[in-house]
């Protein structure tokens, strides 16, 4: 009977994940302008950037915490710090290749948290480590560049024409397990370019959370 | 009632200086200055306070910021345990404590929603230590060793190693009106601290009961 359940659990899971689609080819013409979009939500430069994010939680909990991001993808290097809305600080940690935590007040002091909130961030705003393996369009319209990193993890990056734009990360199954999207200012300064004011992240699948972070402060450093 | 006390206004009156204004200032500061001398008197004078609400703002001091994030809100306090403390921005949010229930609230899609998660337990400690030096309780405290400085400085450290890990130490810098703290400073480290400072303090006011049960 456990073997059965067990079965069905699979099942379900494997039914119920969203597959890798397939891409519609594109003028090769227009190629480059495609790969340029695609480099847009990517940041350039060192930033820090400060959010409120609300996290969901699988058992339906939210919370609230306010998060303090330096990052340069030039150099590959993150720090963040999160605490709370009054300003305790329960996490900080910095990443260079490999995760050192430098504060983590339980339930934030697990490396298996710092590791996951480190890949979420590169996920938002590095651009994948893998290989271009293919771009086109989708059914809707949208732009769509397709990496492969070296652990077979695929990463679909669509910019839409009002340059809101989708990363979508697919595991080595073609199962999507994160999708991010990031809504712009409506009015853009300098400092706020392509900088996006809302960003809601998903991981799916049966012990998937949410973030959604509100920009409070962009700065070029 | 007794009469709601405007001290920011009360300042306001000594904008026009002269020799007799200059010495009445230095009188009262020094008689003010007397309530501080132990933490005994100061138990005693914060006594007779029945209810609090002050504005403040609090800048966040860390390494990773280029400057502090400064954030501005108020607080509503009515003895001898609820409080209600509310942030206006960068974020808005609102802590209650009241007859021991504890909830807060955050601002999310135009409205205000309960926040569920579990770091409000943490906080909570920090809401009930600030109850406590409203209410003048300073070296009775579970939680931390409190020592009087130069007069109008208090310093508390934390008791356990646990809570040390946290917060190194909390600097409380009194007013010279009775009964007032002018600032707070919560230290997690040398280079990471938290700073209140409180303005138009108002003492012993009409502070209604349903700012501790409900948000609106």
């Amino acid at each position: 009977m456990k073997s059965l359940n067990l079965l069905l659990i699979i099942l379900i899971l494997t039914i119920s994940c969203s597959r890798l689609p397939g891409l519609d080819s594109e003028d090769p013409s227009k190629m480059p302008d495609i790969h340029k979009r695609c480099s847009i939500p990517f940041l350039n430069g060192k930033w820090q950037l400060i959010h409120s994010i609300e996290a969901a939680m699988p058992d339906g909990k939210k919370g609230f915490v306010v998060g303090i991001t330096v990052i340069s993808p030039q150099t590959g290097t993150i720090h963040c710090v999160i605490m709370t809305i009054e300003g305790l600080v329960v996490f900080d940690a910095q990443y260079r290749q490999k995760v050192v935590i430098n504060r983590g007040i339980p339930p934030f002091d697990s490396t298996d948290f710092a590791r996951y909130l480190m890949n979420d961030i590169k996920l938002i705003f590095f651009k994948p480590d893998g290989q271009l393996i293919e771009s086109g369009r989708q059914n809707n319209g949208s732009y769509v560049c397709r990496y492969r990193n070296n652990n077979g993890t695929i990463v679909d990056v669509i910019t839409n024409k009002d340059n809101m734009w989708i990363i979508r990360q697919y595991n080595n199954k073609f199962c999507l397990t994160h999708t991010v999207r990031a809504y712009l200012p409506k009015k853009l300064s300098v400092s706020q370019k392509m900088i996006p004011r809302r960003l809601e992240l998903i991981s799916h699948g049966p012990v998937g959370y949410s973030l959604v972070l509100e920009l409070i402060n962009a700065e070029l450093l | 009632m007794a009469e709601c006390i405007k001290w920011q206004e009360k300042v306001k009156n000594y904008k026009n200086y002269d020799v007799l204004s200059i010495f009445a200032i230095l009188i009262t500061s020094y008689l003010f200055i007397g309530w501080a001398n132990t933490l005994e008197q100061i138990e005693k004078k914060a006594g007779g306070i029945e209810s609090m609400s002050a504005e403040f703002i609090q800048e966040k001091h860390l390494k990773i910021l280029t400057e502090p994030l400064v954030s501005k809100g108020v607080f509503y306090y009515r003895a001898p345990k609820s409080l209600r403390w509310e942030y206006m921005s960068p974020v808005r949010s609102i802590f209650l404590m009241h007859n021991g229930n504890i909830k807060r609230f955050i601002r999310h899609n135009g409205g205000l929603v309960e926040d569920s998660s579990i770091n409000l337990q943490t906080m909570q400690m920090v809401f009930q230590e600030i109850t406590m030096w409203l209410n003048g309780h300073f070296d009775d405290n579970a939680n931390f060793n409190a020592n009087l400085k130069d007069g109008l400085r208090i310093v508390l450290t934390p008791k356990e190693e646990s809570l040390s890990m946290m917060i190194k130490r909390i600097e409380l810098i009194l007013s010279h009106r009775p009964g007032i703290i002018k600032s707070v400073t919560i230290y997690e480290s040398e280079d990471s601290f938290t700073n209140l400072e409180f303005r138009k303090v108002r003492l012993n006011c009409n502070v209604r009961e349903s700012l501790f049960r409900k948000v609106k």
